[in-house]
């Protein structure tokens, strides 16, 4: 009975077939839309696909499909990240990228949480910073690089001016949307209780607005990284950025994809952190 | 006559709106007494829920005036306890945390009374769970605690039970019946179920369809203690035909309203 529901064509009831059978077939369709799929079967297929990947590329190295300049093998580029490591020179690098992109990052996230519940919560906060917020948005980071050097010269702070540019505006924003999105009901309840509004914001807009919040810094933390390396690129005299730049005058590619595969990592790591702190942080807010 | 608990005198509301002024409320007026249990029904968009959102002093009225106790309502405030029909609780908070966060006193005080009212609903047990892990019944319940649990001189409630289902429903009206005859207070209730209007006031007023207005004002002369047996009786049923009749005229002006834009 089991094979002749396998056989039985989309739709088509098959009365007398077990439970387990039927439910068997459902989960079998991989091109089902929306269709559920085992965990296990999605651990496989990620996995296939990276293998994927990085045996293209080792193939792509191997039958020399461009010159060893261009695409060193995966080999290479790993005996290379282990020499860098033993030298000490990746840490360094990785510290310092590291230590900046923490101290921009929480410089904007300071500035930007306050005001962006701030404009959320009042409309008149939103007249008086939303328009020029909003503005200031499209500009892009990259154009501000040459003047942030001749303001703030090339030290630390001009990283950290740079990150901020690239992160504060788009974290204001996102930031008064997380709050205009929770229900007017919730902060009708506590006016109903006799609150004020600067109980009203503490008690009841941030802990609402908190996991939504948590969320904005995560996916904001990914796109500082693009900043602080284009930093490091331009003018630094260390990180991983410059690290990239210098391999660059050598030719030493496989410096190059080590520095740019430990900036994902870095970020991948920075960012399952803070997935794993905010799902700890508000069991309340799953489902 | 006592003074009333509640007076609402000559209200109006008017919205504006993009095609002009939008008459919400049209001169209502009606009183309601110490412990009496009144409901406000009508169809919707009536503007019931905005007559509830006056009283809580949550939206302000165009004229007229709303008093509790002789004085006039100007904001909202812990003499009047409010139960919405959805987001009624903070999901961040457990069902106990919840309850605390209406009252004030010491650690052990609001302990102890949230505990209180959580037993009153029948929900100590639930006291550590989420609103995620409560059914839509069990949230009301504990909204309901929490209107209690400051005791406050009059009690509104919007269509607390309008998002459940009809058997959750019943439920929850054979509760509120039972609380509020062991503890006796002065409640507004806003529905447009008639079952729900019948079984549990002392008066029912019905709207009429936008703008407006007091249409009726049922007194529900039935015996307390009332029980669900109450629902198949000849006198239940008698006043609902009657406010079947008042609603239903209504609802078809709402339609002709409707369909006339």
């Amino acid at each position: 009975m089991a094979e002749v529901a396998d056989q039985a064509p989309a739709g088509t009831p098959s009365p007398g077939a077990p439970a387990g059978a039927r439910k068997g077939r459902r989960r079998g369709r991989l091109l089902r839309i929306f269709n559920p799929i085992e965990p296990r079967t999605y651990l496989i297929i990620a996995i296939i696909s990276f293998a994927a990947l990085l045996g293209g590329w080792w193939l792509a190295a191997a039958v020399d499909l461009a010159n060893d300049v261009f695409l060193p093998s995966p080999a290479e580029v790993w005996n290379d990240a282990v020499d860098l490591a033993r030298e000490g020179t990746l840490w360094d690098d990785a510290r310092t990228s590291f230590i900046r992109i923490t101290i921009g990052f929480a410089i904007s996230t300071v500035m930007a949480v306050p005001i962006g519940i701030m404009i959320g919560s009042f409309r008149a906060a939103e007249a008086a910073i939303e328009p020029t917020v909003g503005f200031i948005r499209y500009m892009p980071a990259v154009a501000f690089v040459p003047l942030t050097i001749v303001w703030v010269g090339v030290d630390e702070s001009q990283k950290w001016l740079l990150i901020w540019i690239g992160t504060f505006f788009q974290q204001v924003l996102l930031v008064m949307d997380n709050v205009k999105r929770q229900p007017r009901e919730y902060v009708d309840i506590g006016r109903t209780l006799g609150m004020k509004e600067h109980t009203l914001l503490r008690r009841i807009v941030l802990p609402a607005s908190a996991p939504g919040i948590w969320d904005t810094l995560r996916i904001t933390l990914g796109w500082a990284w693009t900043w602080l390396v284009v930093a490091e690129l331009i003018a630094a005299s260390d990180g991983l950025g410059h690290r990239i730049t210098t391999a660059q005058r050598f030719f030493q590619t496989e410096t190059i994809f080590v520095g740019i595969l430990v900036i994902g990592i870095l970020g991948l790591i920075m960012d399952q952190v803070m997935k794993v702190a905010g799902k700890r942080l508000f069991r309340w807010a799953e489902e | 006559m006592d003074a009333p608990k509640l007076s609402v005198q000559g209200l109006h509301k008017v919205f504006e709106d993009r095609s002009g002024d939008v008459v919400a409320l049209d001169g209502l007026e009606f009183e309601i007494a110490e412990k009496e249990f009144v409901t406000v029904i009508g169809t919707s968009g009536c503007g019931k829920s905005t007559l509830l959102s006056i009283v809580a002093g949550l939206e302000e009225e165009t004229s007229g005036v709303v008093l509790i106790d002789g004085e006039p309502v100007l904001e909202p405030g812990r003499d009047r306890g409010v139960v919405f029909q959805s987001y009624t609780l903070f999901p961040w908070l457990t069902a106990q945390k919840n309850v605390e966060f209406a009252l004030g006193g010491s650690g052990r005080e609001r302990r102890e009374v949230a505990r209180e009212h959580l037993k009153l609903v029948g929900l100590e047990r639930f006291a550590d769970s989420y609103p995620s892990q409560l059914s839509g019944g069990m949230r009301q319940r504990v909204a309901i605690a929490r209107a209690l649990s400051y005791k406050p001189e009059v009690l509104l409630m919007d269509e607390p039970f309008g998002a459940l289902d009809a058997q959750t429903r019943q439920l929850m009206q054979e509760l509120l019946t039972k609380i509020w005859e062991e503890h006796r207070l002065t409640v507004m209730f806003v529905t447009h179920d008639i079952d729900e209007a019948v079984f549990l006031s002392d008066r029912v007023l019905v709207m009429t369809a936008r703008p407006g207005r007091i249409k009726e004002d049922i007194s529900i002369s039935i015996d307390r203690p009332r029980t669900f047996e109450l629902l198949s009786t000849p006198e239940f049923f008698e006043y609902k035909s009657r406010l079947l009749t008042a609603v239903r005229d209504e609802s078809l002006r709402t339609a002709e309203q409707l369909e006339a834009r």
